[in-house]
């Protein structure tokens, strides 16, 4: 990833539906300037399907273009979200997790690091 | 829990389900391709059959399973609808009315002709004239039966889902709760980098499921997104067959139930409360109303101030109660008007008439009671305008009209009372044909001069029919007259409007309420009456001498308007006081004075029904009790204004 192209946002606490025009335009902003993206998920509280498929398309764009996006200090919302649709080894990114978080977060399955086609 | 509450339960759900499942399939009558319709129609059968099923009341459940195997071939598009497809779901939509009728209702067995008329429907709409009678060892086990091991489950969404507020996130969590979700696999190839919306949906999921569970309670919990979402579902190998004992079976069908309960309240928070109870609550702030009444007029009467104060902050409390209450009882009358579509569809097709029914004001708000006693007279209005108002489409095109006849329902508010009104656009009533009619049944006199209104208003006389054939629909000479008496008997009046060759329209005018109503009390002599506040406009004080005239009415402003003396109506004997007041009352267009001694001011009224002996006495349309625990009569308002009317013609001459 080249350091000096490295833009880091905070996701907002609502990572769904009402805001993900708002959400896509802004990332689509720096994604297509090539910056490298590193997201922050530490203030965000709720995340949806739309929310997630947002994710998933930049993780996909990203990676075809060879761009870095990371997501960082995932918060509950999204571990959770993360477990349920078995995205964590999709997604690639490092998650820290502490004891019982995987029971919690519903960590059993989607863990292995894929890559995108 | 008591099952006959249940079975209740499932009786109301089912009749509602029906009235759906008919609608749905009128809609896709004139648009067969409209996917929402058939979705809707998909679900609701698969609704009712999961509810027959909880019963047990298989025959049901055997129809109901075939008929939505050809509905879920018709949403992948792999049968299409046609007019004799329709004819045959309506039918079809009838099988299934009265099997829930012999197995629920009335707990029949199911007699064999019934069954082979199901087969000749399902046959009708496979093309398979060997359609077998579904054996409900095989098929039903696929849907019905729980099946412990893991399911493969295949979901496919629609672009729009997340835009009409479903959240598939929320229903996978969902499905969790009934087993363990072993793995979940993201299909994103649908996610195109360079055309992405990001409210729209690209994703396709395949789960495999781990639990201990049936087909239908696995749609169950997807029920909502059914009409947003492709899903496909393959049971496990059948290994672990569940053979719990029936309370299991019950456990997860309740479970189920409350799953679709919760789905349903994000949608509209609505409860079901039997009807009785409501009825008893409205009795009951009735006679809050007396009582309240009661109390402030002691208070009154012993000049108690503080108690005054707190009677009269009660009494506004009680206005308050009373107008909520009565809100519940409130039903919207589209309801009842949809349940016509069907029935001018059949009719219109047995008589080779061509007509559209259109519905406006279906969202009037009219007394629940006042909703169920209104059904049969407007079905006998509509029958009587399909089968004698309305012409073959080629008599309409020698005409230079449509060929394609209307109906038209409509419903509104006017001066306290609803307004329905049934329209259609034929060959309006026949005058000649009345009076003919009238003379030979001896209803009038050979040399009779009547204006026309006189001549139409001789339709709603017993025994006064113009059709000249008797066909299923209507004709046989009874009817108008107990149109009439059914309307009336609900303070309801009906008038009529015809133009030759336009058509006709007869207007219903019913009160909002039969239980509770603002009305203004008036004293003649030591009688007290209740005029409904609504048809009050104005009062007026008088004099004897501006009152004793030539003719009954008055100069009003410069307007002529007809009075009624209510003591001379009611035969009052003793002296008139000196002054006097007129309340001006108006109904529609109609207006007219009425005489009264003493206007007492504005009073909650609850209306009790008189016995049947005063059936006929003209004027009065119910009593009510006063707080002081006298006994005031309701008066008929529409009565007397005709009557006060009539008074002032016959003076004329």
């Amino acid at each position: 990833m080249d350091k000096t192209k490295v833009v880091k946002l905070t996701a907002v606490e609502e990572f769904t539906l009402g805001n993900i025009v708002n959400i896509h335009e802004t990332l689509s902003s720096y994604f297509h300037k090539k910056m490298n993206v590193i997201l922050d998920f530490s203030s965000n509280r709720e995340i949806d399907t739309s929310g997630f498929q947002l994710l998933l398309y930049w993780k996909k764009y990203a990676a075809a273009h060879k761009i870095g996006f990371r997501i960082v200090n995932h918060s509950s919302a999204l571990l959770s979200t993360l477990g349920t649709f078995g995205s964590v080894g999709l997604f690639g990114d490092k998650v820290h997790l502490q004891p019982g978080d995987r029971e919690q977060y519903g960590l059993n399955y989607g863990l292995k690091k894929e890559v995108f086609s | 829990m008591n099952l006959d509450s249940i079975r209740e339960t499932f009786l109301v759900e089912s009749d509602e389900i029906l009235v759906s499942i008919e609608k749905a399939l009128l809609t896709l009558e004139e648009n067969p391709s409209d996917q929402n319709e058939i979705n809707s129609l998909f679900r609701a059968v698969h609704t009712l059959k999961g509810a027959a099923g909880m019963f047990g009341f298989q025959k049901t459940v055997d129809f109901a399973h075939h008929l939505e195997t050809w509905l879920d071939a018709l949403r992948s598009g792999d049968v299409k609808l046609d007019s004799q497809k329709i004819s045959a779901l309506l039918h079809a939509h009838d099988q299934i009315s009265e099997l829930v009728n012999i197995e629920a209702r009335k707990g029949e067995n199911v007699p064999p002709g019934l069954i082979q008329n199901g087969q000749e429907i399902l046959a009708s709409l496979t093309g398979d004239a060997t359609q077998p009678e579904r054996n409900s060892d095989s098929t039903e086990l696929e849907e019905d039966e729980k099946i412990h091991g893991i399911w493969k489950i295949e979901i496919s969404l629609k672009p729009d889902i997340l835009k009409h507020g479903l959240d598939p996130l929320s229903f996978i969590r969902y499905l969790g709760r009934f087993g363990e979700i072993r793995n979940l696999t993201v299909d994103h190839s649908r996610l195109d980098l360079d055309s992405f919306d990001p409210q729209l949906c690209y994703l396709l999921f395949q789960i495999d499921f781990e639990g201990n569970i049936s087909k239908s309670e696995l749609l169950d919990v997807f029920d909502f997104m059914l009409s947003e979402s492709e899903i496909k579902i393959e049971p496990p190998a059948r290994i672990i067959k569940n053979s719990e004992p029936e309370t299991s079976l019950l456990q997860s069908n309740t479970k189920a139930t409350v799953t679709k309960s919760t789905g349903q309240e994000n949608q509209k928070r609505f409860i079901r409360i039997e009807a009785t109870k409501l009825d008893m609550l409205i009795d009951l702030v009735g006679e809050l109303v007396i009582a309240g009444a009661t109390i402030r007029q002691q208070a009154d009467h012993h000049k108690l101030g503080d108690i005054q104060e707190s009677a009269g902050a009660m009494s506004r409390l009680i206005e308050d109660l009373r107008d909520n209450v009565m809100s519940v009882r409130m039903v919207q009358i589209g309801e009842t008007f949809r349940k016509f579509e069907r029935i001018i569809r059949d009719a219109s097709k047995e008589l080779n008439k061509d007509i559209q029914m259109l519905i406006e004001g279906g969202d009037t708000e009219l007394d629940k009671n006042l909703i169920e006693n209104i059904s049969d007279p407007l079905l006998h209005l509509i029958r009587n305008a399909i089968d004698h108002g309305i012409e073959k489409p080629e008599q309409r095109l020698a005409l230079g009209k449509d060929s394609k006849a209307t109906i038209r329902l409509n419903a509104y508010h006017d001066t306290g009372s609803i307004v329905i009104e049934i329209s259609d656009d034929g060959r309006g009533l026949d005058k000649e044909k009345i009076l003919q009619k009238a003379r030979a049944n001896q209803l009038i006199s050979t040399n009779a001069q009547l204006t026309d209104h006189d001549i139409y208003q001789l339709i709603f006389e017993p025994g006064l029919s113009t059709a000249e054939s008797i066909t299923n629909i209507s004709g046989r000479g009874v009817g108008m007259d107990v149109v009439r008496k059914n309307i009336e008997n609900m303070r309801g009046s009906i008038e009529l409007e015809t133009t030759p060759q336009a058509g006709t329209t007869f207007r219903i005018r019913l009160p909002l309420t039969l239980a509770i109503i603002d009305g203004f009390l008036v004293s003649v002599r030591s009688n007290f009456y209740v005029v409904p506040l609504d048809m009050v406009i104005e009062c007026v004080e008088l004099s004897l001498n501006d009152l004793s005239g030539g003719g009954d009415f008055l100069n009003l402003r410069g307007e002529v308007l007809p009075f009624l003396r209510l003591d001379e109506f009611f035969a009052e004997e003793s002296e008139k006081p000196e002054k006097q007041s007129v309340i001006v009352v108006k109904q529609g267009q109609a207006k007219a004075g009425l005489v009264v001694d003493t206007l007492e001011g504005e009073s909650q009224t609850v209306i009790k029904p008189l016995g049947k002996i005063f059936d006929n006495l003209l004027g009065i349309s119910g009593a009510t009790i006063l707080g002081s625990g006298d006994v005031a009569l309701i008066l008929d308002v529409p009565r007397l204004i005709e009557t006060a009317i009539q008074k002032k013609s016959a003076s004329n001459v």
